[in-house]
């Protein structure tokens, strides 16, 4: 029987839970009064010690990326928490800043703290009101009771936090292209080297971490680096979100150890499959993962490693289950839409590509694709995958190649087309 | 060039902003940074970003007019005309669309009467198709300006509709006043957490 692990999700059924005061009750900012204790290095010495990744998709080692940055550069260092979140199918950062604001603030002092930051910036995306004006609100209780602001708690440490809204630009959760859009730019992606840890925001050493990263610091802290290396797996420690949205009985956010079985997550966690649907497509990390079939999910577990073996990755943790009644070809359409609406145009096999391969899953859903159209999408989908400046290039053709690889009955051209392909 | 729409702002409203700005030019070490809010700003008193409002952001941000233009168009939260009073923004990705979503479209379709983005007739409402807005576990979803309606069926937006079309609530979050209009906050937000 497979159970949740609450660690960062442990007092988000409290309404009451956005009111400094209930927070502290709670045991909030224990973990920060922790780390007030050590030295700059050693927090991320514990950062390291406790196995986080970053819970933006990616996976990086978070005490890996601190260490990236330049001590003593004569600049300032700058923090910024990635509450873009936009990737379809993931919605548990939302989940944590609208139910449990201050614990990102707490996180985010960590951070300042050990990075020698005096300013950091949550970039929100434009449509999440709600949770923004959550924010505001813990921000500002924050600052009138010394959690924020200048000598924080009489240690001397001063950290402002400046939120800044997106205004609806999915390309704006990559990293750079971030950086340019809080600098009043478009969202276009910078290319790399040099990474922000060294070169980011205003020219200056950044680091950019997810929210739920961020809101795994003060867990750690307070529980222990070491106490906290113990969840999950060998080489995926900790415990992780995932936002469950499709045919299961419980849609919703659920906080796991890494490493847990997929189909157990799904019977034991989310309640199951609903009834008289049978399950097809599962994709564990958000739209820009491989898709799994149903059968291939047996024996899979939840952590990075696993999920890589299996042919897809953790990404996000944006779990989607969809059932027969979808068919792959509805959703790769739906998918491929996405990424042609949200190319930020600055790569020509992207920015076009994506449109071609819309334009040909269409007309293999209104059946007047020609004969060559399925070796077309895969000649497009090679020549936008690793051939663009960020990594939205691979995420685009991603969900293409896995549906049409595992579903090919789903695309079949065998409706008697007769004429040839211009 | 594009075609921009003229509207002046007024004394009343350039004061207005320059007192956000003030107060969020602390929050920014550069001044190309408050574009953005700026723009928000002036959308939110204007309806839609003018000519007038993209040279106000241009000289507020030290920004050259073509850049802001850039941003409002790059940005698709930014209109450069009117939207109707209630924008409707219907998530139109995989976890809504296959579970009641493609319904929803085609409802808002007929009931706003107009293509995306054009206001109905009597200026109350319109619609535009959007990207997963990161309510998939409480799918089909719908903002209705600043405010999240989850688990949406035809039926209870027809209601919804209907309730605004009456009330007029504003459902928006005010730059200037840093908060939700308190009306319609008793429609249930996030079930998702409820313990089971
Ligand atoms: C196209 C694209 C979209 C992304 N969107 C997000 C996002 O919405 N939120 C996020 O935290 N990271 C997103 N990322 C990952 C970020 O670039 C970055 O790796 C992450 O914010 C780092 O934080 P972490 O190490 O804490 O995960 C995206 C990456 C790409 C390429
Ligand atoms: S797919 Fe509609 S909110 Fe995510």
């Amino acid at each position: 029987m497979i159970k949740e692990t609450r660690l960062l999700l442990k007092n988000i059924t409290y309404d009451d839970q956005k009111c400094l005061e209930k927070y502290i009750e709670r045991g909030g900012f224990r973990g920060f009064r922790k780390v007030l204790e050590l030295s700059p290095d050693q927090v991320i010495e514990h950062v390291k010690v406790s196995g986080l990744r970053g819970r933006g998709g990616a996976g990086f080692p978070t005490g890996l990326k601190w260490s990236f940055v330049p001590k003593n550069s004569g600049k300032p260092v700058y923090v910024v928490c990635n509450a873009d979140e936009s990737e379809p199918g993931t919605f548990k950062d939302r989940i944590l800043m609208e139910r449990d604001p201050f614990l990102l603030i707490e996180g985010i002092l960590i951070a300042c703290y050990a990075l020698g930051s005096k300013l950091a910036f949550i970039y929100i995306r434009g449509e999440y009101q709600y949770a923004y004006k959550v924010l505001l609100d813990a921000i500002k209780e924050a600052n009138q009771s010394g959690y924020l602001g200048d000598n924080i708690l009489g240690s001397g440490v001063s950290v402002n936090i400046t939120i800044h809204r997106g205004a609806g630009a999915y390309i704006c959760g990559e990293e750079t292209a971030l950086l340019n859009s809080l600098e009043g730019k478009k969202g276009y992606p910078r290319i790399k080297p040099p990474f922000p840890a060294v070169k980011g925001l205003y020219g200056c050493p950044t680091v950019i971490n997810n929210v739920e990263t961020l809101c795994a610091l003060p867990v750690i802290f307070d529980m222990g680096a070491e106490e906290y290396a113990k969840l999950g797996t060998e080489k995926s420690k900790g415990t992780k979100l995932f936002s469950v949205s499709g045919i299961v009985c419980k849609p919703g956010v659920y906080e796991v150890e890494l490493g847990v079985d997929l189909i157990g997550f799904i019977n034991d966690v989310c309640g199951g499959i609903i009834e008289n649907v049978t399950p097809k497509i599962v994709i564990p990390g958000g739209s820009s993962v491989p898709a799994l079939t149903w059968s291939e999910c047996e024996g899979v577990k939840l952590d990075y490693e696993s999920l890589q073996n299996a042919g897809t990755m953790l990404g996000s943790g944006g779990f989607m289950v969809f059932g027969d009644n979808v068919s792959a070809l509805d959703l790769c359409l739906n998918f491929a839409k996405f990424y042609a609406h949200e190319s930020c145009g600055q790569c020509t096999p992207c920015r076009e590509g994506a449109k071609w391969l819309v334009d040909i899953l269409q007309k293999l859903k209104n059946k007047t694709a020609y004969p060559g159209d399925l070796e077309r999408i895969q000649a497009i989908c090679s020549g936008i995958a690793g051939h663009t400046i960020c990594p939205f290039g691979d995420a685009l053709v991603t969900p293409v190649i896995s549906l049409l690889k595992k579903f090919p009955d789903d695309f079949s051209i065998d409706y008697g087309v007769t004429s040839v392909s211009p | 060039m594009m075609e921009l729409l003229s509207r002046p702002l007024s004394v009343e409203e350039k004061q207005r902003l320059n007192e956000y700005f003030l107060r969020i030019s602390s929050q920014y070490p550069e001044k190309q940074s408050l574009a953005m809010p700026l723009l928000f700003a002036c959308q939110e008193l204007l309806g839609f970003v003018s000519k007038e409002a993209i040279e106000f952001v241009a000289e507020k941000s030290e920004l050259s007019p073509a850049h802001v233009l850039e941003l409002a168009t790059f940005y698709t939260m930014f209109h450069l005309k009117p939207v109707g009073k209630y924008h409707i923004q219907v998530c139109r990705t995989a976890s809504c669309f296959f579970c009641g979503g493609q319904e929803l479209i085609e409802f808002i379709k007929g009931f706003v009467g107009k293509d995306q983005l054009v206001p109905s007739d009597d200026g109350l409402f319109s619609w535009e198709l959007v990207e997963c807005i990161g309510s998939c576990g409480t799918a089909p979803a719908v903002l209705i300006n600043d405010r999240l309606f989850e688990c949406v069926t035809v039926e209870a937006l027809k209601n919804l509709l209907e309730r605004i079309k009456r009330e007029r609530p504003e459902l928006k979050l005010s730059v200037f006043r840093d908060d939700f209009s308190a009306d319609f906050l008793d429609y249930p937000f996030s079930r998702i957490l409820k313990n089971d």
